[in-house]
């Protein structure tokens, strides 16, 4: 297949260049633009250490062939601390809580909370606990985790009280489990 | 996916066992064969001394006289195997195995399991203790351990709990079951005594090379590599509390073989037993240069002064005192009759014995007869590391440690068909478990320091999996006690679990 | 193509196309867009009220992310027998409208499906959209499904709706296409549950995987949609 020009935002700067269309954004981040942060875990869509946000949504980037990603926005763990480099209340709150061990899945994780949080900010840890399954780890058991994600939604939410919450994770885990 | 298929693989045992007591539930003797699958070709790291690792703890928390253990290794058909995973060389497969056997003696004696343990575990003041399968256990409180963690989880009232359930069950008022587990196990880590532990001629200590800097600032560099354990805080905290400079202003380097002193590395939570050890004990260089420094710098004795958390004090004059910081510039600026510049030592430590750590875990589970499905509702993890240096790594540990254990236990397989096709290739079907049904951990502890080691650590990475493999399983043994189960086999999946209900006539 | 099993000279990107995206609910039926998203079907408030089963299903379906992504149309159109949703659009008595180089047709979800990976849309048609009738009110309805851990398709798995006088039931995973039963349903709509379990038992043909062995499957087979039913009764309103 021939190659195509693709052009995306990525950590709020635009990239552009050619790339054969089945290729895979969790690739094109990585090899081509040198965006390490989301890991290659499976390549099955299981382990979710590749998952970036892309046009507000949390997504495992070896899902999205780059020919999706046209014209998105996406935000990786590189791009979620604040404005002047420092961690994030999110990010900080993972390390307070020693919610990462090896950190392979850490980047993955990160910005599947982010996401989560935006979706949910005042969550319950059965809520949290259900919102982030998509993200395997395997060394912390998640509960520091979950503690981490718990305490980053009490920190933001005190910092600025949201104005709605509705969102999907809002609305009782109505799971058969 | 090609991965999972060609990695080497850990355990795939075969463990018969026999055991001999007395009618009051005295054990007086253990025997063991075990037939062990290593795959292709044998990859294990084992000791050079022990081809069967460390299985020979199988008599693990318990005063057995006597004991047998005879291990087959076999090659087989599949990719390389052997490997000691999260446990050191084969522990989790002795703790299974004693945990069992323990378990079937009480159902023979018709004895509680609780009780049966506490007539046979080594007693305190039994320490060291010789093992009849050679090792010297060098400390332990078993019994105020497993009382701690009776305690801790109401254990007489989740019986009567579970009595009352059975009674429902057999009334038709519920399917599901309820099942305890209880283990309490020794592990042997901090390999090791280079005298009978070497790997193809390596001996097994460990090493750490300290060096402060003029301004108190320091950086350590060590023979293991963290790889998420917290070296860089544990081993930070070592140095700082034996120096008493602040843990923020001294830097970890681990795992750069052009600076790193020579070491083993990091696996059978050797790191602290054994490289934290020798990080002691090159602080403990540096402090004893460092109070000649303080004895000079003061105009006195050097028995003249004593240490007092970060500085060295005139005795008996609070007011006279350098502090660690003063004498790290002084080492280097200040011309000190007989002493050299600077302020580093280094130290390679080969351990008089090996650690060996305990815990106690209860593992309470509800079990779904109709459809094999379980939820894991309490799960309490005693762990007896010997000294604690930071709490929050150590429950990391047995979050994890206990997390792999549920998924060793609940579902992970690496499974072939006739064909030797492998069936277990994506994360699907191997079972790695999720946020979701994985338990949130209770975690507690003891505190029985290590006699030999110079800060009473044991070591802490691998108990959490080695109590909890048998603990998730026999809870599911536990639940189907009353109709006559004694053992089955790992892993307790769905359609394992549900196998063991329709075997036992459970389904309508 | 992603797993490099497959190398195609074209790459379609069917997102680009307005008419196969949004939800809209209409009298009695919903229309849904073959690119609508699970994560669509369970965020939208309209559609939860008019077919809770959707939602309840599709929080069943794999994870966030996943669920961020995975559309209707892939998981209904391909016939991959492991998917919840052919089942459950066939509990549904949904219709897929397909649309080719020529015409566009209807095809019933129930009548759609000839074997695993084989359906009845042509290799020169794509599925456009999907009609669901809106349930009367006061239907219950139940998604019960057995998986071994989030990220894992059913061991079995049944969708089930009954209300006054109707009722119907379809399986997922229990053969190489949904398990719907024409007679399961009547026999629920009577009232009677063994009967509607025995019905749909009939027709399933299970395979041993890792979840287990035939004899398992046959067994929670049973168990799975009896749970379903007695949750869907339990919803009945009105
Ligand atoms: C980890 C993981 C877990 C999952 N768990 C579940 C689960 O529990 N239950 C479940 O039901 N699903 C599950 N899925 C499947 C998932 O929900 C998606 O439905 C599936 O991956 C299809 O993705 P897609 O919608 O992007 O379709 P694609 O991958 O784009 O398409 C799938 C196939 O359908 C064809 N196709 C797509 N749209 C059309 C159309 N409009 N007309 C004709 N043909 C079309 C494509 O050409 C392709 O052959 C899981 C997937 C993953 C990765």
């Amino acid at each position: 297949m021939s190659k195509m020009h693709v052009k995306l935002t990525v950590n709020g700067a635009a990239v552009e260049g050619l790339a054969e269309p089945r290729t895979l954004l969790i690739h094109c981040l990585r090899e081509n633009l040198g965006v390490t942060g989301p890991h290659v875990g499976c390549e099955t869509s299981h382990c979710g250490a590749c998952t970036v946000d892309m046009d507000g949504r949390s997504v495992k980037s070896c899902t999205v062939f780059v020919a999706q990603a046209q014209g998105a926005d996406v935000t990786t763990v590189e791009g979620l601390v604040n404005a002047d480099g420092s961690l994030s209340v999110l990010q900080e709150m993972f390390r307070e809580h020693y919610g990462l061990q090896c950190g392979f899945c850490t980047s993955g994780t990160i910005t599947r909370a982010h996401r989560f949080l935006q979706e949910n900010p005042i969550p319950t840890e059965e809520q949290v606990r259900f919102g982030m399954a998509g993200n395997l780890c395997r060394c912390t058991g998640y509960q520091n985790i979950v503690k981490a994600i718990l305490a980053a939604a009490e920190m933001m939410n005190a910092q600025d009280k949201p104005s709605s919450t509705e969102g999907v994770g809002q609305q009782k885990v109505e799971t058969a489990e | 996916m090609d991965n999972p298929m060609s990695t080497a693989f850990a355990r795939d045992y075969w463990m018969q066992g026999k055991i001999a007591a007395t009618k009051d539930g005295q054990i007086t003797g253990l025997w063991c064969h075990t037939t062990a699958d290593h795959g292709g070709f044998d990859a294990c790291a084992d000791p050079t001394k022990f081809p069967a690792g460390f299985m020979n703890i199988c008599t693990g928390s318990h005063d057995i006289p006597t004991a047998h253990l005879s291990v087959d290794g076999v090659n087989t058909n599949k990719a390389l195997g052997g490997v000691a995973y999260r446990c050191s060389f084969r522990v989790t497969q002795a703790a299974y195995f004693i945990e069992c056997m323990i378990e079937v003696l009480a159902i023979k004696l018709n004895m509680d399991a609780t009780e049966l343990r506490r007539i046979n575990f080594i007693r305190k003041d039994q320490f060291p203790y010789q093992s009849a399968l050679g090792w010297k256990c060098d400390s332990g409180d078993y019994h105020t351990a497993w009382d701690k963690a009776l305690a801790a989880v109401g254990y007489d009232d989740l019986r009567k709990e579970q009595a009352q359930r059975l009674e429902d069950f057999r009334a038709g008022k519920t399917r599901k079951l309820m099942g305890i587990g209880l283990t309490h196990f020794t592990e042997i880590v901090g390999a090791g005594p280079v005298k009978n532990c070497d790997i193809l001629g390596l001996g097994m200590f460990d090493s750490c090379e300290i060096r402060i800097h003029p301004t108190g600032s320091a950086i350590a560099r060590l023979g293991t590599i963290s790889q998420g354990q917290g070296h860089a805080t544990t081993f930070a905290q070592i140095i700082a509390s034996e120096i008493g400079l602040p843990a923020d202003d001294i830097t970890l380097e681990e795992g750069d073989t052009d600076t790193a002193p020579y070491g083993l590395g990091t696996y059978g939570s050797r790191s602290t037993p054994v490289a934290g050890a020798a990080t002691a004990m090159a602080a403990r260089k540096i402090r004893a240069k460092a109070q000649m420094i303080a004895a000079y710098l003061l105009k006195v004795h050097d028995g003249d002064v004593e240490w007092d958390v970060d500085r060295f004090v005139v005795k008996g004059d609070e007011s006279r005192f350098k502090t660690a910081k003063e004498i790290a510039f002084a080492s280097y600026n200040q011309a000190i009759p007989g002493l050299e510049p600077g302020l580093e030592a280094v130290s390679y430590y080969d351990p008089p014995n090996m650690t060996y750590p305990f815990g106690a875990d209860i593992c309470v589970m509800e079990i779904d007869v109709d459809t094999g499905e379980h939820e894991v509702r309490q799960f309490y993890a005693l762990d007896g590391c010997g000294t604690r240096i930071n709490p929050m790594i150590i429950e990391g540990q047995v979050h994890g440690g206990a997390t792999e254990g549920y998924a060793i236990a609940m579902g992970q397989e690496i499974a072939y068909d006739d064909m030797g096709n492998h069936k277990t290739a994506t994360l699907m079907d191997f079972f790695l478990p999720t946020t979701w049904g994985t338990p949130t951990y209770q975690a507690d502890h003891t505190v029985t320091p290590s006699p030999h080691h110079p800060i009473g650590d044991k070591g802490a990475g691998e108990s959490p999996n080695v109590g909890s493999v048998p603990c998730f399983s026999k809870a599911v043994h536990d639940a189907f006690r009353p109709f006559g189960l004694t053992q089955s086999h790992m892993p307790d999946d769905h359609w394992r679990v549900w196998k063991i209900a329709r075997d036992l006539g459970l389904h309508r | 193509m992603k797993l490099r099993m497959a190398v195609l000279s074209h790459l379609v990107n069917l997102r680009d196309i307005p008419d196969l995206q949004g939800i809209e609910i209409g009298a009695d039926s919903v229309s849904l867009g073959a690119m609508v998203t699970q994560h669509e079907l369970i965020a939208h408030a309209g559609l939860g009220e008019a077919v809770p089963l959707l939602r309840e299903a599709a929080l069943q379906i794999a994870d966030s992310q996943v669920r961020y992504l995975g559309t209707l149309g892939g998981n209904v159109a391909n016939g991959d027998p492991d998917n919840d949703m052919p089942g459950l659009m066939q509990c549904l008595d949904a219709t897929y409208q397909v649309t080719g180089p020529d015409d566009l047709r209807q095809i019933q979800a129930r009548d759609f499906y000839e074997s695993a990976y084989f359906t009845a849309r042509a290799d020169d048609e794509i599925l456009t959209r999907l009609m669901v009738p809106i349930p009367a009110a006061g239907t219950g309805y139940a998604y019960e499904k057995q998986k071994r851990k989030i990220g894992d398709y059913a061991s079995a798995a049944a969708a089930v709706l009954v209300g006054k006088g109707f009722a119907s039931i379809a399986m997922t995973n229990l053969a190489d296409v949904p398990v719907w039963s024409a007679e399961a349903g009547v026999a629920l709509a009577a009232g009677d549950r063994e009967g509607a379990v025995s019905a749909a038992l009939a027709a399933i043909d299970p395979q041993e995987d890792m979840r287990g062995p035939v004899e398992f499957k046959r067994h929670v087979a049973g168990v799975v949609p009896r749970r379903a039913i007695d949750r869907a009764l339990s919803r009945v309103a009105g």
